[in-house]
């Protein structure tokens, strides 16, 4: 009764230093379907393509089988030798060698110790032309533009006969024709027998080309459907139920002063025509996809994005802001994304972190920084915030994400911002600290400070915001009162759905 | 391949052809056969170094031992020569092992040891520096046989042997980029380092094999250092690594890793060649060679970041506006 | 990572305690004050060196200048002492035209995004030609009596001028670093060059400042080697641009950025120079000292890494004999 199913995988969990990435999830792949899997950022989509692509090893316990038999995926050579192959939205190949070299690169058969260039190119054009494309083997790999490198990257796939292929949000660097180009390969390789694992947020895309879909939720299988079988709302519905409730807070008051308003703001590629106001005090959630321009916006009011055309009016006045300088210099801070590498100076202390932007006015009349002063007000902050442990000297490194998270926020506190913008702001958080930090975004607003904050956690989104900006593809679509909203609608509008 | 003649090599080879007519209009001598053949005589070490110097680069690491290398091998090589019963193929062998052993010796501690290139190679060359004086006693090699210096201008079939070695060697380098696995596997390791182990490349065994090489060919190199000059001096080859690094670099390699060819270098080396007979020919004080090979390497480096800088504006694209007001993408 | 950095400095702490021991064992005359101080002496022109390096190392950057323009200032001292007849003005400007060369590399660097080695690899062989132009590639000795002074004066009974002076500037160095904001920015720019930036630090302009250092630095180094050999001449300091690199490296400063300390450097530096002075003074060819200087690095390192190489041996011995 199994044997139409190439991979299996039963009671995979993944911990990463305390944290349940994946826990006890389950996938059946069956011979040359299309199977989708779903779930929101942080879901634990991507662990499970690692692990089964053999970068992460599972957790005692876990179970994988292909063609029904028991295996250990070592490495991602052995995953790619028993058939398992990725397409990363990255594409993570070789930019400076060829299209045919890039295919065949650590394939026995042809990539000996004595390289046949006939051979290679041989085999580099059937795979290509298995894939059913016309890519010059030997281009550059980074002379193609992202579609065509996919396609090679889909073409080193079958070259080592691969019999899964799992597509990492394959179209989100993709135009529309180069899309359509894409659904016909998947559809040659479901003709071929090869399954696809296909990974994406956009609903369209799931129905056109999807026979199944696996839901993850929160590191945990949820359920596994025939795509016929269940419909929008109800996948929406799967996506995003969650055990957790987060605390919905009110502000107490929204002053009628606007900090920062962005008039008809542009930059070609990234974001277009965006118009807002904040206010004192009040909290605006922007949320979107990856890729809807919403960090690229938040970059451009910081200084580190330079628009094309509009104009950013701060307390009344408009501003030009041509570096992170300038932005800490009129008041706004940014905790980023990305916490180790733009947040963090990981191998410095948690007291040098926080006052890494004002150590100018830190200093005493020697024009060194005033140490006695600048740790007071460094645990003067960590208190407050209830960063654990409370050891200034602890390197921040060293901190679980929650604490760093904290640190950051401290870092921008400590300026007195007007503004600050909050860029995931509780991404690799756990639920308690979560909380934690949704209360003190609050408490911030309450004081008078606006708040702008980017999640594409919707019950996030919805707990901390007053107001919620939708984008998608660079464009604000719309903009709900929180009272309003639900995450449905807003997934639905995200989605563009 | 056939992305040899392209962009940067193209560029560098329009700069080389600028400053060859800009010479030669000045000074007639200068396009003359016997000339451009001194030339190219004058930089054949230089030349075969950077073979090696391209595939270290290649891979993102850098070698400052090779200057101390050259010299040692070419002690060695000399105190052979001077053993009776000695002939060619001795000196080869000498030179060639001498040289493996030392760049073994860099690429054992850079890959076993995870200690960066740059510093390796920075104690290596003291080290071999230091121990060769310390062997020699800072004594010159001299009074070499006649058959061993007569190896610098003796032809075979019309060509001078130093000749003949360069293009073998660079046609063993170009066999080994181009036509085998390790060759590819150099590229690859430079290019995408952190994925190159996910292809199967054992990155530590490339690390190794390209220094082993580069001392391989400093060994070579060492032989005609010594047939050229007549007498070796255990300080030779001081400051030559600088000399090597710049012309790869002139010739586009790129020190971050992943690109860099041998034509490239080849037209660097001819640039620094062409700058410094021209400088002579035309007279001008001696002293003016170094700003004007120093400005040559800055400009080229500048460029190309500059260069660079602007391709990567031009990719930095989220996604294409008119794809969405065709609305296909959702 | 600040545990490998105290094992490091302990280390080299070690090493270094061992060093004297030894040459105090070997040669009765090493361990007199009168001999320590002509060590101090030794060691501080390429430790004025290697302060300024140290900074740009730290920054995670690299500087293969610093002995061009240690010489190039010295041709201006000695050419603009000529014109001027003044001794003041002359080394001022010689310190001046130091900060210009930094400055130049220092925007190539930070403003253009040229890698520091490549900047620096095409300066070093630029500033040494602008010196070998001026001076036509001549030594230049006709330099005043009161010009020998920092390079072959006493104070305070016989402690070396040049020794009070790379004190001091070794204390300003560490203080700028520990004490200043932009000690702090340095730091943070070489740690972690992004989240600068997103902090709102102003990376250019530290980087700059870095490189300007450094060219102070180098000049003062250039005016007490010139002062020492009573001569002003383009190649002077050469030797040490690779010295300098070296101690930086040895005193625990990581070439990835990030972590060092001057302190470190100093140690390095003393290193340096004992291995110098020591074996003269047991009658060891001075040829050991490059060797050893060379060994006392790569060795040291080693004993840094020596949990990675034990580790892959562990693997070479698993996948080859069993």
């Amino acid at each position: 009764m199994t044997s139409d199913y190439i991979v299996q995988l039963k009671h995979v969990s993944k911990t990463f230093s305390g944290i349940k990435a994946l826990d006890d999830v389950s996938l059946d792949i069956k011979r040359g379907e299309v199977h989708a899997l779903v779930g929101e950022n942080g879901a634990g989509k991507s662990t499970l393509i690692k692990v089964l692509s053999g970068v992460h090893f599972p957790d005692d316990g876990a179970e994988i089988y292909i063609n029904n038999e028991k295996v250990i995926i070592r490495n991602p050579m052995d995953a790619i030798r028993k058939g398992i192959s990725v397409i990363y939205q990255d594409i993570s190949l070789f930019p400076n060698l060829t299209v045919a070299e890039n295919i065949c690169i650590g394939n026995d058969e042809v990539w000996k110790r004595k390289l046949n260039w006939s051979q290679i190119q041989q085999l580099a054009e059937c795979a290509i032309a298995k894939v059913g494309a016309a890519i010059d083997p030997y281009m550059m790999l980074k002379d193609l533009n992202l579609a065509s490198q996919q396609i090679v990257a889909i073409a080193r796939a079958i070259s080592f006969n691969a019999s899964l292929i799992i597509m990492d949000e394959p179209t989100s660097t993709l135009s529309s024709g180069e899309v359509e180009n894409l659904y016909q390969i998947i559809d040659n390789l479901r003709k071929n027998n090869i399954a696809v694992l296909f990974i994406s947020h956009k609903f369209d895309e799931i129905y056109h080309v999807a026979t199944r879909v696996t839901i993850l939720r929160d590191g945990k299988f949820i359920a596994a459907h025939d795509i016929q079988d269940v419909d929008r709302p109800e996948l929406i519905r799967l996506m995003v139920g969650r055990d957790v409730e987060y605390i919905s807070m009110n502000a107490e008051k929204i002053w009628d002063e606007e900090v920062l308003k962005v008039n008809h703001l542009s930059k070609k590629g990234n974001f277009r025509d965006i118009s807002f106001t904040l206010r004192k005090g009040e909290i605006i959630g922007i949320t979107g996809l990856v890729g809807s321009g919403r960090s690229e916006l938040a970059k451009a009011i910081f200084g580190l994005n330079k628009p094309d055309s509009g104009e950013i009016i701060l307390n009344g006045s408009a501003v030009t802001i041509a570096s992170s300088n300038d932005a800490v210099q009129y008041g706004i801070g940014y905790v980023p994304e990305n916490r180790q590498l733009e947040g963090l100076i990981g191998k410095s202390s948690v007291c040098q972190n926080i006052t890494l932007s004002i150590l100018n006015s830190l200093c005493n009349s020697y024009k060194c920084v005033d140490v006695t002063k600048e740790r007071q007000l460094a645990q003067e902050y960590i208190e407050k915030l209830d960063v654990r442990p409370t050891e200034l000297d602890k390197l921040v490194g060293q901190l679980s994400g929650g604490n760093q998270q904290k640190v950051v926020l401290a870092k921008w506190l400590v300026t007195n911002p007007k503004i600050l913008i909050m860029d995931e702001p509780t991404s690799g958080v756990d639920i308690g600290a979560k909380i934690e930090i949704h209360k003190v975004l609050r408490q911030l607003a309450n004081n008078g400070i606006g708040v702008i904050v980017i999640s594409s956690e919707l019950p996030e989104i919805l707990a901390v915001s007053d107001k919620i900006l939708i984008m998608r593809q660079g464009s604000i679509v719309s903009v709900i009162d929180k009272n309003l909203a639900t995450q449905e609608a807003i997934l639905a509008k995200a989605l563009g759905a | 391949m056939n992305d040899l003649l392209k962009k940067r090599e193209f560029v560098m080879f329009m700069m080389l052809m600028v400053i060859s007519i800009c010479i030669s209009l000045i000074t007639p001598t200068f396009l003359t056969p016997s000339n451009l053949l001194s030339i190219v005589m004058n930089n054949i070490i230089l030349a075969i170094m950077a073979m090696g110097m391209t595939l270290v680069i290649v891979t993102s690491g850098i070698d400052v031992s090779v200057g101390s290398q050259l010299g040692f091998a070419a002690i060695f090589v000399g105190l052979v020569a001077l053993i009776p019963g000695s002939n060619i193929l001795t000196v080869l062998a000498v030179g060639i092992v001498s040289g493996i052993v030392l760049g073994l010796l860099n690429g054992i501690l850079i890959a076993g040891a995870e200690i960066p290139a740059i510093v390796v190679t920075l104690g290596t060359m003291n080290i071999f520096r230091g121990s060769l004086l310390l062997y020699t006693n800072g004594k010159w090699v001299t009074a070499l046989p006649a058959w061993y210096t007569s190896l610098y201008n003796t032809s075979v079939m019309g060509i001078p042997i130093p000749i003949i070695i360069l293009l073998l060697v660079i046609g063993v380098t170009y066999f080994i980029t181009q036509h085998t696995r390790l060759g590819r596997s150099i590229y690859a390791l430079g290019g995408n380092p952190a994925i190159a182990s996910r292809v199967g490349i054992n990155t530590g065994m490339v690390t190794m094999f390209v220094f082993a090489y580069m001392g391989a060919l400093t060994g070579i190199a060492s032989i005609l250092y010594g047939a050229q000059l007549a007498t070796i001096d255990p300080n030779a080859g001081t400051s030559f690594e600088l000399m090597v690094i710049s012309a790869v670099v002139i010739g586009g390699a790129n020190v971050l890793g992943g690109s860099g060819s041998l034509l490239g270098s080849l037209i660097g080396v001819l640039i620094l060649g062409v700058l410094q007979n021209g400088i002579i020919l035309m007279r001008i004080e001696p002293y003016w060679q170094n700003v004007v090979v120093g400005l040559t390497l800055i400009t080229a480096v500048t460029l190309d970041v500059v260069n660079n800088r602007k391709k990567e504006e031009r990719k930095k694209v989220i996604y294409v506006a008119e794809e969405v007001k065709a609305g296909g993408s959702v | 990572m600040i545990g490998i950095k105290r094992s490091h400095e302990l280390i080299l702490l070690l090493f270094f305690s061992g060093l004297i021991i030894i040459m105090s064992l070997l040669s009765p005359s090493f361990l007199t004050i009168d001999n320590l101080l002509s060590v101090t002496q030794q060691m501080s022109e390429f430790g004025i060196l290697a302060l300024g390096v140290t900074v740009i190392i730290i920054t995670s950057g690299i500087d293969l200048s610093v002995g061009s323009i240690a010489g190039l200032t010295t041709i201006v001292i000695a050419m603009s002492y000529g014109w001027s007849g003044s001794l003041v003005a002359a080394i001022l400007l010689g310190i001046l035209a130091g900060a210009l060369c930094g400055a130049f590399n220092g925007v190539l660097i930070a403003k253009i995004g040229v890698p520091p080695i490549l900047v620096t690899l095409g300066t070093m062989t630029f500033f040494n030609g602008i010196a070998l132009v001026l001076s036509k590639g001549n030594a230049i000795s006709d330099l005043p009596e009161e010009f020998y002074f920092v390079g072959q004066g006493y104070l305070f009974g016989n402690v070396p001028v040049q020794t009070l002076i790379f004190l001091v500037l070794a204390i300003l160095t560490s203080l700028l670093l520990s004490k200043t904001p932009w000690g702090r920015r340095v730091y943070a720019v070489g740690n972690n060059s992004v989240a600068a930036v997103f902090s709102g630090v102003q990376v250019d302009k530290v980087l700059l400042y870095v490189y300007i250092f450094a060219g102070i630095m180098s000049a003062i180094s250039g005016w007490i080697i010139s002062s020492r050999v009573s001569t002003a001449r383009a190649d002077l300091g050469a030797v040490y641009v690779m010295q300098s690199i070296a101690a930086t490296v040895l005193g625990g400063t990581n070439i990835a950025g990030g972590s060092g300390t001057i302190f470190g450097t100093v140690i390095g530096v003393s290193v340096f120079a004992v291995l110098a002075n020591g074996l003269n003074l047991i009658g060891v060819s001075p040829f050991a000292q490059n060797l050893l200087m060379g060994l006392a690095l790569i060795v040291v390192l080693l004993i840094n890494n020596v949990s990675i190489i034990k580790r892959k041996i562990a693997i070479f011995i698993k996948l080859n004999f069993n």
